[in-house]
């Protein structure tokens, strides 16, 4: 089962579409929560927050309810910082029970949480579950001509107790980059962070970063960036720089690769067309 | 020891600044150290000098929680959660750093980012 979130229902939708015809072609079906709420995307650090984890700890239990069902408690997560959030709050009531309890107290009409959500991100769905020769062999089209940078951000990474991979040299996009046929262009700025909320607070610091990203990944050859996270989506292409590359969804590079042009918008299919003629 | 601010600190997160020794690592991993007015070390040698300025600085605003400090912090004191910290006093101070009624083009923005600012950026 999969947890969508805000961003995939609206300004991500590309994401989701893509997300769910890329993991069916790859023989997984995922299945929507039947009931969701805002995980609320980012993670109160006081240690008396209990109020501030409340609605992560809703969705847990809306996963354990269908989980049940399906018997499967994994939990997959398609934004990075839906991730993040389930993710820290999941381990945080895991390891400290008396909080756990009092949640469960205080949501009195929900069934107690019991702490047995497994929460993942879609990369590691690919990655572990999957494997990248599995998907090597549904690549229907030539990608050699795509130089993807993958850029990271920080949700999927830091901090380490909830990393997909190595904090600070992860290799699980480029893999699969090149599991796709395309060239993987690892660059210095692959872990760096969009600014998130920044694009709130001083919109200047947000075009400025997007911009320093960008110049970095053209510089070491890419033409393409490839993140998993809605918000460096759309920050790293606030960018006001002429001609900077564009940055798309993993999942959209995949569905090119298995030849899923139907679920691609007609800006990303530009994007990859205009690529192909650059060259 | 505690004393101040670095108390009020170490009861939000458990967090003891003194173990600090001013490496500067958190400042030079920091991706938005360049629009900060004070780098994130001297956030938290300010809040070992109990110097209640640090509480108006832009930087404790701008932190995007990115956690790369917290990562290559020596002293594996989490600065990020330090800058948080802050940040909330000053929420629950009533204090926020940006007022959600006056967004520009809020329909274009991603939600994520104004739930992420809403969280972070107001109380
Ligand atoms: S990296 Fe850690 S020890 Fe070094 S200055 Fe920053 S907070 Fe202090
Ligand atoms: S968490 Fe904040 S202070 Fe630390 S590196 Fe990221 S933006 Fe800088």
């Amino acid at each position: 089962m999969y947890f969508p979130g805000c961003a995939l229902k609206s300004t991500a939708e590309d994401y989701e579409k893509t997300a769910i015809a890329v993991a069916e072609k790859l023989g997984v079906e995922l299945l929507e929560l039947e009931r969701w709420n805002c995980c609320g995307v980012v993670f109160n650090v006081a240690a008396d927050a209990v109020m501030h984890h409340i609605a992560a700890v809703r969705d847990l239990i809306r996963a354990q309810e269908m989980g049940r069902k399906l018997n499967d408690n994994r939990l997959v997560t398609i934004c990075s910082m839906c991730y993040s959030t389930l993710k820290r709050v999941n381990q945080i009531v895991k390891d400290d029970p008396e909080k756990l309890r009092n949640i469960n107290e205080f949501m009195d009409e929900e069934e107690d949480y019991e702490g047995n959500i497994e929460v993942i991100h879609l990369l590691q769905v690919f990655k572990d579950l999957v494997g990248y020769d599995k998907i090597k062999e549904k690549v229907s089209r030539r990608m050699e001509k795509i130089k993807a940078a993958p850029f990271y951000g920080c949700a999927l990474l830091r901090p380490k107790e909830v990393s997909i991979d190595d904090p600070e040299d992860p290799k699980i996009m480029e893999e699969l980059i090149e599991a796709l046929g395309a060239e993987a262009v690892k660059f210095p700025y692959e872990i760096k962070c969009c600014s998130s909320y920044n694009v709130i607070y001083d919109r200047k610091i947000t075009e400025e970063t997007a911009a320093e990203i960008q110049r970095a990944a053209e510089r070491w050859g890419a033409n393409i960036i490839v993140t998993t996270c809605p918000l460096c989506h759309y920050n790293l292409n606030t960018s006001k720089r002429k001609n900077g590359i564009p940055t798309i969804y993993f999942t959209e590079l995949m569905a090119y690769a298995f030849g899923l042009e139907e679920t691609l918008s007609p800006e990303t299919l530009k994007i990859f067309n205009k690529i192909l003629e650059e060259i | 020891m505690f004393r101040g601010l670095s108390q009020k600190v170490y009861d939000l997160t458990g967090i003891n600044v003194y173990l600090c020794h001013q490496c500067g690592i958190c400042s030079g991993s920091c991706p938005l150290v360049k629009s900060m007015d004070i780098p994130p070390n001297m956030v938290v040698r300010m809040v070992q000098m109990d110097m209640n300025e640090v509480l108006n600085s832009k930087t404790i605003w701008i932190c995007a929680s990115c956690f790369n400090c917290t990562v290559r912090c020596p002293r594996n004191i989490d600065p990020a959660r330090i800058i948080n910290a802050l940040r909330i006093i000053k929420q629950r101070e009533g204090v926020y750093a940006v007022d959600l009624r006056k967004i520009e083009k809020l329909e274009e923005l991603p939600q994520i980012a104004l739930i992420a600012a809403s969280r972070k950026l107001t109380g």
